[in-house]
């Protein structure tokens, strides 16, 4: 489930980032994707794609499919907004020296907007990680419909629900934790203290 | 040879530079002075294509400003250094100098780093290679940015008002590294408030008065009262930034 998550995070800089600059149409998707429901999404995705392009789709992949194109609409906002953050007079800077948009993007601005970004992805890849819970409508077995399972099976469930909680809550603490310790290797030059000498 | 000729810019109906000309040939270091507001850094931005421009050309050893791939040619040997500074905050001395050098001018990282260095000795900074810009003082940010520019191994030399956001005891010491840069190869256009330092390094002195390029002659004449100093605009200029 949370590799479906990462995925789309991983995949909306790359895909996004770059459509953007080429038209405003991933935007009007995007705008899609972050105003409606996502158990309509899904719905749509599980049962619309197969009407509308005679496609076969398991559970499994529309759960995909939903929520990572739903991750990355957000994402995608996320990325722009850290990039438009970026002081302008250092890109004016670089393109002074002749820089290439895409060398100023990959080594100017990139690395300053992940910073930023990087917070509220977090935010975002929890919010996805309880949104997951949904897709059991569609009949795919996440987390919650194991909790569902387990409690029908034992009638315990002030032993089951507490666990499944557990469960969520301990993965959130992986996500924080991994992205604090991402945003700490990115931002050196933010902690005032001697380096050791390159030269 | 930077030639500007005819050069007019609008914000609106404001215009800001009318109709400018002006040659600064290889070599030659050049002060543009002028009232705040009076376009001098907008003009010296126009140069290496960060502002557009209305009307007029600019060409740099015949390359045009307005052409695309020209002007990327131009800036791989004219270089700026900021009013303030404009270093990348998330790289250290060393990467913030050798960064164009590397990706724009595809010069071998070791050679670009020797390079680096050697201009860090030059300015006196060779101990701070490693240090991120925020961990410096203004001045010492600024002769990075120098570095920086003349890492490019540039003909010309864009100068904007590169003292102007530091203290007046950092001044000295940025000026210093420009003083010992002026005997060298590079031309040098600068905008500056720095009237005693325009006059003792510059060849040349331009001075604009809202927008038009009122007086352009050799330095001595500029100072002289039958040249610059009959001029109104001139005169009233210098005996206001004598009383500072």
């Amino acid at each position: 489930m949370s590799i479906g998550i990462a995925s789309g995070l991983l995949l909306a800089p790359f895909r996004y980032f770059k459509v953007k600059l080429v038209g405003s149409l991933i935007y009007g998707a995007a705008e899609f994707f972050r105003n409606s429901p996502v158990l309509v999404q899904l719905f749509l995705v599980y049962f619309g794609v197969p009407m509308f392009f005679q496609l076969e789709l398991s559970p499994f992949f529309a759960a995909i499919l939903t929520l990572s194109m739903n991750t990355a609409a957000f994402s995608l906002i996320i990325f722009v907004s850290a990039m438009e953050a970026i002081d302008r007079e250092q890109i004016l800077a670089a393109e002074s020296f002749g820089l290439r948009r895409r060398q100023i993007l990959q080594k100017i601005i990139g690395p300053q907007a992940m910073i930023i970004a990087i917070p509220m992805l977090v935010g975002i890849a929890i919010n996805q990680l309880q949104v997951t819970s949904l897709i059991s409508v569609i009949g795919f077995i996440d987390i919650t419909k194991v909790g569902e399972i387990l409690n029908q099976r034992t009638l315990k469930p002030f032993i089951v629900w507490p666990l499944i909680g557990l469960t969520y809550f301990a993965l959130a603490q992986l996500i924080s934790y991994l992205g604090a310790w991402l945003g700490k290797r990115l931002s050196h030059h933010l902690q005032y203290r001697s380096v050791v000498e390159t030269a | 040879m930077i030639k500007v000729s005819n050069l007019t810019k609008r914000f609106g109906d404001n215009v800001i530079l009318n109709n400018i000309n002006l040659t600064v040939e290889q070599g030659e270091i050049v002060s543009i002075l002028g009232a705040s507001g009076s376009g001098k850094s907008t003009f010296l931005k126009c140069i290496n294509g960060l502002e557009n421009f209305e009307d007029g050309k600019i060409s740099v050893d015949g390359l045009s400003v307005s052409k695309k791939d020209e002007l990327r040619q131009i800036r791989t040997f004219c270089s700026t250094v900021f009013q303030r500074f404009n270093l990348y905050p998330h790289l250290t001395v060393l990467e913030n100098i050798t960064l164009a050098p590397i990706e724009v001018l595809k010069e071998p990282i070791n050679s670009a780093r020797d390079h680096a260095l050697l201009l860090l000795e030059r300015v006196g900074l060779t101990e701070f290679s490693g240090r991120f810009p925020a961990t410096l003082s203004g001045g010492q940010q600024q002769r990075v940015g120098i570095c920086r520019a003349l890492a490019m191994r540039p003909r010309y030399l864009l100068l904007d008002e590169v003292t102007s956001s530091l203290d007046p005891e950092m001044t000295g010491e940025v000026l210093d590294v420009l003083a010992d840069l002026a005997s060298g190869e590079t031309a040098m256009l600068l905008v500056t408030h720095e009237i005693g330092f325009a006059r003792k390094i510059s060849s040349r002195i331009a001075f604009i008065h809202q927008g038009i390029l009122v007086v352009d002659l050799p330095t001595k004449q500029f100072f002289s009262a039958a040249g610059g100093l009959s001029d109104g605009r001139v005169a009233a200029f210098l005996s206001k930034m004598e009383l500072r």
